[in-house]
């Protein structure tokens, strides 16, 4: 046996025709009762969200929690874990592939599209929680009668580049990906679909002088994407960094915003590709291996992040800043210590079973696993952001915040549209990256039952 | 330079070991011009079948280069030249909190020139007739593709591919192979 079958988490069985067949097959069977369930679900919590947000244009943000000493609650949360789920996508398709980890090939697709639909939901709430929502035109430089521009000495301004250019660059990869797989879906369909699949496929004739190109451009993207992802995070965290609250003015937010955002993406991975890959009957593709390495990633960037919350921790005491102690004695001890201790388990005592190779392979387990990575990277957020503004320097400031229905509303109605959209893809387009899983097949067709050793 | 020939000579297969040896073999028997087609790719397809190298590359890393100095100059024109504001009386240029948007306006520009060259480079568009002979060309079929003048050329193309242990070899008209054809739909 030669070193690529072993490696391979893919099985020695599996075949090019069949591929395409299976990752193809779900895009014309008629959905299953499960998919009409989720479906459903999805579009009440939208409806729910859509209801909320109908309000507030008509009422103003004073119907949400914030209060003047909290001014930043539940919606930026949203905001910023939204934008963590969305860079598990662009690391799976970028980071990985520039290092040449093959096995990213079975969950790239599903991760970039989880990306995009995920930086859809998080640029609704920057855009929502800015009080008069129909200037919102005002965040762009643009040429205006007042000669005013944009202040670019604000983070808040770096956001509004780095979250459009990530949405931008990360929606054209997803889509050059895409290209090859959607003429072999023009290929293999008929009438107005396939005239719809071949002007989506830009006339794809697989040359070689095409694929030359179309491989020096996607490699191209994976150079791009890669700071990109890094400098989002960042500039994300640099909102909080560059201001002065106790709690908020470190060093370490970059690299830990960053590694939490892989984190929590990570969990979301899970969380669709545990239920998504037994529906469409993909398991031969995106088997237990491959949700294995997954949660190595979700145990590996948990510690990263436990190192940041000890770090902080020991640097409030070691700084001996007076406020900084009292704001994590304040995050441990005071009235938001149920937040910090959801948190605390969710991120770094839960994904500690990961260890055992049993609990990686289990698929229960791990979609459960998963579900806290995903409440325990939203606590976090809401930490960091609500406990420090609810007690800043004045006492007399110090405000306990309390979200409204309609915060709570507004995010069930994002996690609508979020599978929404990610249901729609799953019905749409290829879940699975065809040509690319194709290239990485062990043994792509059977040479090696006949052949004993070709390498 | 030859004239651009009309016609190819294409010989199919599913096995990607045998199709990457192809070219190579094509060449040395001394094919000019040749090319193939891949459902998926295979490692090492560009030297073997000696493929013409990407400029995608360098008019990316040109428009970076553009988009970081666009960048900076937007912003130094606006905060101080278009409308200086006195901010605690900092320098107008502060060029440190410039480079986040500087360095986003460079990804932005790249990310947007590699897909625009990729498009003019592969003369890819949206063409609603675009099609392919054999379904399977996307699916598991691979073809090496041998240009041809004359009778002559195409004769002993055919003679050379036959001799392989390929499915089917056929002759085709070059502009089946452009993503603009409308022909034969």
């Amino acid at each position: 046996m030669s070193a690529v079958l072993q490696e391979s988490p893919l099985s020695t069985d599996v075949r090019v025709p069949s591929v395409t067949k299976d990752v193809l097959a779900p895009m014309s069977a008629r959905p299953g009762l499960l998919w009409i369930v989720a479906f459903s679900l999805a579009v009440v919590a939208f409806s729910i969200g859509a209801i909320s947000v109908a309000h507030q244009l008509a009422h103003g943000i004073g119907i949400l929690g914030i209060n003047n000493t909290v001014g930043w609650g539940v919606y930026i949360t949203d905001f910023v874990f939204w934008v963590g789920i969305g860079h598990a996508g662009t690391l799976i398709s970028a980071i990985l592939f520039l290092f040449r980890q093959k096995w990213r090939t079975a969950i790239n697709r599903a991760a970039e599209a989880m990306t995009i639909f995920a930086v859809c939901c998080a640029g609704l709430f920057p855009l929502l929680h800015i009080g008069r929502n129909w200037y919102a035109y005002w965040l762009i430089p643009y040429p205006n009668k007042r000669n005013l521009w944009v202040n670019f000495n604000s983070p808040l301004l770096w956001d509004v580049f780095a979250v459009s250019t990530y949405a931008t660059t990360s929606a054209i990869f997803w889509y050059v990906g895409l290209i090859p797989d959607l003429a072999t879906v023009r290929d293999r369909a008929k009438g107005i679909k396939k005239m719809i699949f071949a002007v989506a496929s830009l006339g794809w004739k697989g040359t070689g002088q095409t694929w030359v190109h179309y491989e020096r451009a996607y490699a191209q993207f994976a150079w791009l994407a890669t700071p990109l992802v890094l400098s989002v995070h960042s500039i994300v965290s640099f909102d909080f960094a560059v201001s002065n609250l106790p709690g908020w003015h470190t060093t370490i937010f970059p690299p830990y915003f960053v590694a939490g955002a892989v984190f929590s993406g990570f969990g979301m991975v899970i969380t669709l590709l545990v239920v998504a890959r037994s529906t469409m009957n993909l398991q031969h593709l995106i088997t237990v291996d491959h949700l294995d390495l997954c949660n190595k990633v979700i145990l590996a960037t948990s510690w990263i992040v436990s190192l940041a919350y000890l770090t902080e921790i020991f640097v409030a005491w070691y700084s001996n800043s007076y406020y900084e102690r009292f704001q994590f004695m304040d995050r441990a001890f005071g009235d938001y210590a149920w937040a910090f201790w959801t948190m605390m388990f969710c991120n770094c005592a839960a994904p500690q079973v990961f260890w055992f190779r049993w609990a990686r392979r289990n698929l229960v387990f791990m979609f459960i696993i998963s579900i806290f990575v995903n409440i325990g990277m939203w606590f976090e957020r809401f930490n960091i952001f609500v406990i420090s503004l609810s007690s800043d320097f004045i006492p007399t400031n110090w405000n306990y915040y309390v979200p409204t229905f309609f915060d709570w509303a507004t995010t069930i109605g994002s996690f609508g549209m979020f599978f929404i959209l990610f249901l729609l893809f799953c019905r749409v387009l290829p879940v699975i990256a065809v040509a690319e899983i194709k290239s990485v097949l062990p043994d792509p067709v059977g040479n090696f039952t006949d052949k004993k050793e070709t390498h | 330079m030859a004239r651009r020939a009309k016609q190819f000579v294409a010989g199919f297969t599913e096995d990607p070991d045998l199709f990457l040896v192809l070219g190579e073999k094509a060449r040395s028997s001394g094919f000019k011009g040749i090319d193939c087609t891949m459902p998926y790719p295979v490692h090492g397809f560009e030297e073997s079948y000696g493929l013409k190298w990407s400029w995608v590359g360098v008019a990316a890393f040109v428009a970076l280069l553009t988009g970081w100095a666009a960048g900076f100059g937007m912003q130094a024109w606006m905060m101080n030249i278009d409308y200086p504001i006195n901010i605690g009386g900092k320098p107008h240029i502060a060029w440190p909190s410039f480079v986040p948007v500087i360095f986003e306006c460079g990804i932005l520009f790249a990310a947007l020139t590699t897909v625009a060259s990729l498009i003019i480079a592969g003369k890819l568009r949206p063409n609603p007739f675009a099609h392919v002979v054999n379904p399977r060309l996307t699916d598991d079929l691979f073809s090496i593709i041998i240009p041809f003048h004359n009778d002559e050329e195409r004769l002993k193309a055919e003679e050379f591919l036959k001799a392989q242990k390929l499915s089917a070899v056929e002759v085709h008209d070059f502009d089946l192979l452009d993503p603009r054809t409308v022909k034969g739909c």
